[in-house]
């Protein structure tokens, strides 16, 4: 039972683990950390800035380099009638080279994730969901760059 | 709305482009009857993959499967490749491969022009080439 149950689980989590976003060769990032919300103090965005480089530190990118790719996380809230909506949301920015005329090339977000969720404890509820909105990231990048 | 005309055909002609510039690469025919008719004078089957502009797990499969070179190989070898756009292609391939979810790809066999085996969705190299192989076996079966 409990063996069905984990292959099962190992089998959702490979089909899921695919973006339709194409990560390859993503190696070097730079962290922009934005935030309009009242509860994400200094400290508490250095908390968040701190796990997510230590997340994606560990799945093997390195930050610091000059011309790195731009992982952007943003966090915004807007309070509606008592309940705090709160919107997260990952990306990768980069310069490319688009397919219009001329070829033009422009910043464009070449991966792109985003979580709406209900703040009932904020910090904790944003601290948890941008956890899993980088896994969700690196697990596409390992999905994408394994043979 | 002039405008807007020309702007909606250069865009459809940039799709187009788009498509038949994967077929050169990846050496897939565009036209099904030309492609069922090479296929009977080869004895091969028909790998017919369905796509569409506006379709990015499409692009996906097309750029980390398709063009991979183990696929490449094997549809070169053992297959007549043939790609072709779910709406703007509609009135040159039989309903039966009006895929509603896409990308699909259907292993057909000439004779019948019936599909043996078919895929749906964004498929990884090595599970599409699993796939490749049982298409293979049904269509030796067939023959024998």
């Amino acid at each position: 039972m409990m063996k069905s149950l984990f292959l099962t689980l190992l089998l959702a989590a490979s089909l899921f683990s695919a973006s339709l976003y194409t990560l390859d060769n993503v190696h070097s990032l730079n962290l922009y950390f934005s935030s309009d919300a009242n509860f994400i103090t200094k400290e508490k965005k250095d908390e968040l800035k701190s796990m997510i480089t230590k997340k994606l530190e560990k799945a093997g990118f390195v930050f610091g380099e000059t011309d790195a790719d731009v992982f952007v996380v943003k966090v915004s809230a807007l309070e509606v009638e008592g309940s705090l909506a709160l919107h997260l949301e990952v990306g990768l920015g980069e310069e490319v080279i688009t397919k219009r005329k001329d070829k033009i090339e422009t910043f464009s977000y070449t991966y792109l994730d985003s979580k709406f969720i209900e703040g009932f404890e904020p910090y904790e509820d944003t601290y948890e969901t941008l956890s899993i909105l980088v896994d969700a990231f690196i697990n596409a990048h390992k999905d994408d760059n394994e043979e | 709305m002039k405008i807007f005309i020309t702007l909606l055909m250069t865009l459809s002609l940039i799709y187009a482009a788009d498509i038949d510039e994967f077929a050169s690469e990846v050496n897939y025919l565009r036209d099904y009857k030309v492609a069922m008719q090479t296929a009977k004078e080869q004895n091969k089957m028909v790998m017919l993959v369905v796509v569409g502009d506006y379709c990015p797990w499409c692009k996906k499969f097309e750029r980390k499967t398709l063009k991979s070179s183990e696929v490449m190989t094997q549809v070169n070898e053992n297959f007549v490749g043939l790609v072709i756009d779910k709406y703007k292609d509609k009135e040159n391939y039989p309903k039966a491969f009006f895929s509603s979810l896409i990308p699909a790809v259907f292993f057909v066999d000439p004779a019948s022009e019936k599909s043996l085996l078919d895929t749906v969705a964004y498929m990884k190299k090595d599970e599409f080439l699993e796939n490749m192989d049982d298409a293979l076996s049904l269509f030796e079966q067939k023959g024998q």
